[in-house]
């Protein structure tokens, strides 16, 4: 990792991805959102939205829970403290990088 | 959480956040039906303090205090219920952060500045009262509509402002216009505060109605869809 400021390379690659960032930035502003909130906010297809979402849980920036509101299936997303720690890195290391260039 | 610019994506996405909640009206459709049934009650107490004023006066006491903790009760159930039913299915869930602590710097603003406004205001309406209505009346009760009706049209105003949804500036015009027609009209207490109500309700169901049709017929709940 590089801590030249004028650098991207130390960004974090997972969220640097359009959608990802998106989803993330919007579940920083909120306890929690189900699946179809999020897809309407994002745009994304539901398959496209279900890989962004896998990877997020992977790497510990979101906990999904799966529960059921009636018959209905309800997919909950929450950003976890590790995901908003690992935003606010890498909203302030894009800041500086835009700052000095 | 860190406070955020404008610009900011997080700050958007709470901007829309916090909108989402009046894409729908069913805020104003209970807060109306909250609003009409404050009127009625009014209304009522209005038409008693005609055949009795000694009962009207011992109920007035006690209506207010009622009406205001039950109407915030219903109103939360019913808008909780609402979403549950007709938001949620249609373009989904959203659960809140816990709002944040209010500023040393805002908090004394409200618990100064309401006062003082309350204040100013009256006074002001005091001093002037012989242009609006003849010496035999209970200016007290003159004063009751246009002073509700400013203290709904500030609250319209800023929840219009904080939501960025302009319907509410228009709530908060007819409640300002109301509450002017009934001060320069001379009608005042119960029936004032009735009709001040009322029409508030009206105006509400009519605004939320329309966006809950609007919103329906834009957002028609998917079928198969993981929520």
């Amino acid at each position: 990792m590089s801590d030249d400021p004028r650098s991207l390379r130390g960004v974090d690659r997972l969220i640097h991805e359009p959608s990802r960032c998106n989803i993330l930035a919007i579940l920083a502003a909120m306890e929690n959102a189900n699946f179809l909130y999020l897809q309407r906010e994002t745009g994304l297809t539901k398959g496209n939205l279900s890989v962004h979402l896998s990877k997020l849980e992977a790497a510990g920036y979101i906990d999904i829970e799966k529960t059921y509101r009636g018959k209905i299936p309800v997919t909950l997303c929450r950003m976890t403290l590790a995901g908003r720690e690992a935003f606010d890195t890498y909203r302030k290391k894009l800041k500086q990088f835009l700052e000095n260039t | 959480m860190k406070k955020h610019s404008p610009k900011d994506p997080v700050s958007r996405a709470r901007r829309r956040a916090l909108r989402y909640q009046h894409l729908d009206g069913t805020f104003e459709l209970t807060f109306g039906g909250a609003f009409l049934l404050m009127a009625v009650c009014f209304y009522g107490l209005s038409r008693v303090a005609i055949s009795d004023p000694s009962v009207s006066t011992g109920l007035l006491s006690f209506t207010p205090l009622v009406a205001l903790g039950g109407g915030i009760y219903l109103m939360d159930t019913l808008v909780r219920q609402l979403r549950m039913r007709i938001t949620y299915p249609c373009t989904g869930y959203i659960a809140y952060p816990k709002p944040r602590p209010l500023k040393r710097s805002t908090r004394l603003a409200i618990w100064i500045g309401l006062p003082v406004f309350t204040v100013i205001l009256l006074a002001l309406l005091f001093l002037n009262r012989a242009k609006f209505y003849t010496a035999d009346q209970d200016y007290v009760s003159i004063l009751m509509p246009p002073f509700f009706g400013l203290l709904f049209s500030g609250l319209w105003m800023i929840i219009g402002w904080k939501v960025s949804v302009p319907r509410f500036y228009f709530t908060a015009a007819v409640s300002f216009l109301v509450s002017a027609a009934l001060f320069l009209k001379g009608v005042g207490g119960t029936t004032g505060i009735a009709l001040l109500f009322g029409a508030m309700g009206v105006v509400l169901c009519a605004s939320g109605g329309l966006t809950l049709h609007r919103y329906l017929r834009g957002n028609p709940t998917p079928q198969g869809t993981p929520r």
